[in-house]
């Protein structure tokens, strides 16, 4: 009797914890650093992916220096193309900050001014490597 | 994944066990390595930063020396009031000064009161990061001789607090015509506080003196005059965009100057340069029509300063037309002019110089290349000087933005550790007291040295200041208040 009470109550936990992870609040995404280490974040829906990568603690050196305010590129984040296609244009101030960018491709885009949104589930983000390893 | 694994457990061991090589002990020194960085601007925070991130495994300590009573360099000093954004950069250099690992050691002169070679005897590793404090000079007469001539590094310093510059006095209320000689970010910083809104300023940590002053301006004309043409400007787009975008000022760009300029010049640039003449190209052809415009600035191209006139205060400037040398390119960034004979003079009350800033040689026991005003160094190894390595403006020129900076850290960080895990420095063994050792040093020739937390009060009086105004800060101007103030 009583294991039945015990498990339908472990199982009440597990079904909020499923459904908690999966609320409307946050979404999962991938976010490769500059060791191509695959990390798996929580994106909270409307925060901007800097945001992402401080909410998770992500040990990223030098990412976002300037906090988010159109003042540097060291939060430069490079997506797959069908993806980069779907995002807004960057205003003109973010492709001022992206031309000083190291390694800037043509699907680059900075992570401050990426709003996440719900179709952005299991999106790649990458965090290029910052410099020429010359060794 | 698995190679992960195994540099991340490997390469620790590899170092551990190369160090043991180094050291004549078996097992490896715990005495740390002593690491002195020279300056606190950019250069000197971010590479601490990537040192600390490199030397996770081997025992290290890094002092960040600085001439100063306050730390950041041309953070503090140099960043215009108007772009508070690019001081954020601060919250992370406080991070990196507070590290278990870093001291910051304020208030000490590098080459005046301790030498170079004197810092040796406390740390293994020394790394030079004091940018490039002197400006470039014209040598025309009545440069030195008339007033109300100043150079963009005394200008900037007296709106920024410089204490050298607080008495500075430029004069702004009898004319409303200014000369700016130069195309570069810091040409078009001193532009925009000679045009801004002075309620915009008032909310800045621009200091008062500089406000009232700017509140009394007549100056209504800002020309920015170069040497060459509209391809050889040393200005980024930000800070352009900026200036076509203020409120109540025009810009005045000539069309005609732009005329070389086709698409396929255009297609051959790289992205950051073509994007920035695409900018100036547009602000030229577009019609402007600021109806409120009060204030306006102008661009005039292949313009050299040949003499300024006034009797005691600047009148104005004689400039000689030029053009490019035959077989030039126009959008070579190297293009070499010369004057086609044609002189134009240019009245204005205030004349500006910002044609570039050069590095001195704090030591003569530093290999110095004076006609460029750097170090002499080959890959940021000091020429001759085992285990001294340098970074920032003083390594490569004054040149570039904080981003520039950030990046080429990683190298430096990069290289100076290669030398420790290779062997190459053969003092490692010894036992130094890196800052314990400078401190009680500076102490016996009657320096006090500034800690972080000296620096902290300081800070914490100068932003309860500029709060009571609306203002993010105040910014004291005299050194001996300053070193009180790090004292209470």
């Amino acid at each position: 009797m009583y294991r039945l009470i015990i498990r339908s109550i472990f199982n009440q936990n597990l079904f909020l914890k499923r459904y908690s992870s999966n609320s409307n609040n946050y979404i999962n995404v991938t976010i490769i650093d500059r060791d191509e280490k695959l990390i798996n974040a929580k994106a909270k829906i409307g925060s901007n992916m800097l945001d992402v990568v401080l909410d998770n603690k992500l040990d990223i050196d030098g990412f976002g220096a300037c906090e988010g305010t159109l003042a540097c590129s060291t939060c430069h984040v490079v997506l797959d193309s069908e993806n980069y296609k779907t995002l807004p244009e960057p205003v003109e101030e973010e492709n001022d900050m992206l031309d000083l960018a190291f390694g800037l491709t043509p699907t680059s885009r900075l992570a401050c001014q990426i709003i996440v949104e719900p179709r952005m589930k299991d999106w790649v983000f990458v965090v290029p490597k910052d410099v020429n390893d010359q060794r | 994944m698995f190679t992960n694994v195994i540099r991340r457990c490997f390469v620790p061991c590899l170092i551990r066990r190369s160090l043991s090589i180094v050291s004549n002990n078996s097992t490896v020194s715990s005495s740390p390595i002593r690491i002195c960085v020279i300056g606190s601007g950019p250069a000197g925070f971010y590479l601490t930063q990537n040192l600390l991130k490199l030397s996770q495994t081997i025992p290290t300590t890094i002092d960040i020396i600085e001439k100063a009573p306050v730390p950041f360099g041309l953070v503090r000093y140099g960043v215009a009031p108007d772009h508070p954004e690019v001081k954020n950069v601060i919250n992370t250099f406080t991070k990196i000064a507070e590290h278990e690992r870093v001291r910051f050691i304020g208030n000490i002169h590098i080459g005046k009161t301790i030498g170079l070679k004197e810092l040796q005897e406390f740390y293994h590793i020394i790394v030079l990061a004091y940018g490039s404090s002197v400006e470039r000079n014209l040598h025309i007469p009545g440069e030195t001789t008339l007033e109300n001539v100043f150079s963009a590094k005394d200008f900037v310093g007296w709106y920024n607090g410089v204490p050298d510059n607080a008495q500075l006095r430029p004069q702004l209320n009898h004319t409303d015509q200014a000369v700016i000689i130069g195309m570069g970010n810091v040409a078009l910083d001193c532009a925009r506080m000679l045009l801004s809104s002075i309620d915009d300023l008032a909310k800045t940590d621009i200091t008062d003196i500089a406000l009232d002053t700017l509140r009394q301006s007549r100056i209504r004309h800002v020309i920015l005059v170069a040497r060459r043409g509209p391809m050889q400007v040393s200005f980024t787009i930000k800070e352009l965009r900026e200036l076509t975008k203020l409120n109540g000022v025009q810009s005045m760009l000539n069309k005609e100057d732009f005329n070389q300029i086709d698409q396929t010049m255009i297609d051959k640039l790289e992205r950051p340069r073509k994007r920035l003449s695409e900018l100036m190209l547009k602000t030229a052809r577009t019609k402007q029509s600021q109806n409120n415009a009060e204030r306006f600035w102008y661009l005039k191209f292949w313009r050299r300063p040949k003499q300024l006139n006034g009797k005691t205060l600047v009148e104005s400037v004689d400039f000689e037309h030029t053009e490019s040398v035959a077989n030039g390119d126009f959008s070579d960034p190297n293009l070499s002019v010369q004057p086609n004979g044609t002189i134009e003079t240019i009245p204005c009350g205030l004349v500006i110089k910002s044609i570039g800033y050069y590095g001195v040689q704090i030591d003569p026991w530093l290999p110095f290349d004076t006609e460029r005003g750097i170090i002499r160094n080959r890959q940021y190894r000091i020429d001759d000087r085992p285990g001294f390595y340098c970074t920032g403006w003083i390594g490569r020129g004054a040149r570039g933005v904080i981003a520039e900076t950030t990046t080429e850290s990683h190298t430096v960080a990069k290289r100076i550790m290669e030398d420790v895990e290779q062997g190459h420095l053969t003092n490692l063994h010894d036992v130094k007291s890196g800052g314990d050792g400078l401190i009680a040093l500076a102490k016996s020739r009657q320096i006090r040295c500034i800690s972080y937390e000296d620096w902290k009060k300081l800070d914490a009086h100068e932003t309860n200041l500029g709060n009571a105004k609306g203002k993010p800060r105040e910014k004291i101007l005299n050194i001996q208040k300053m070193l009180e103030l790090t004292a209470s």
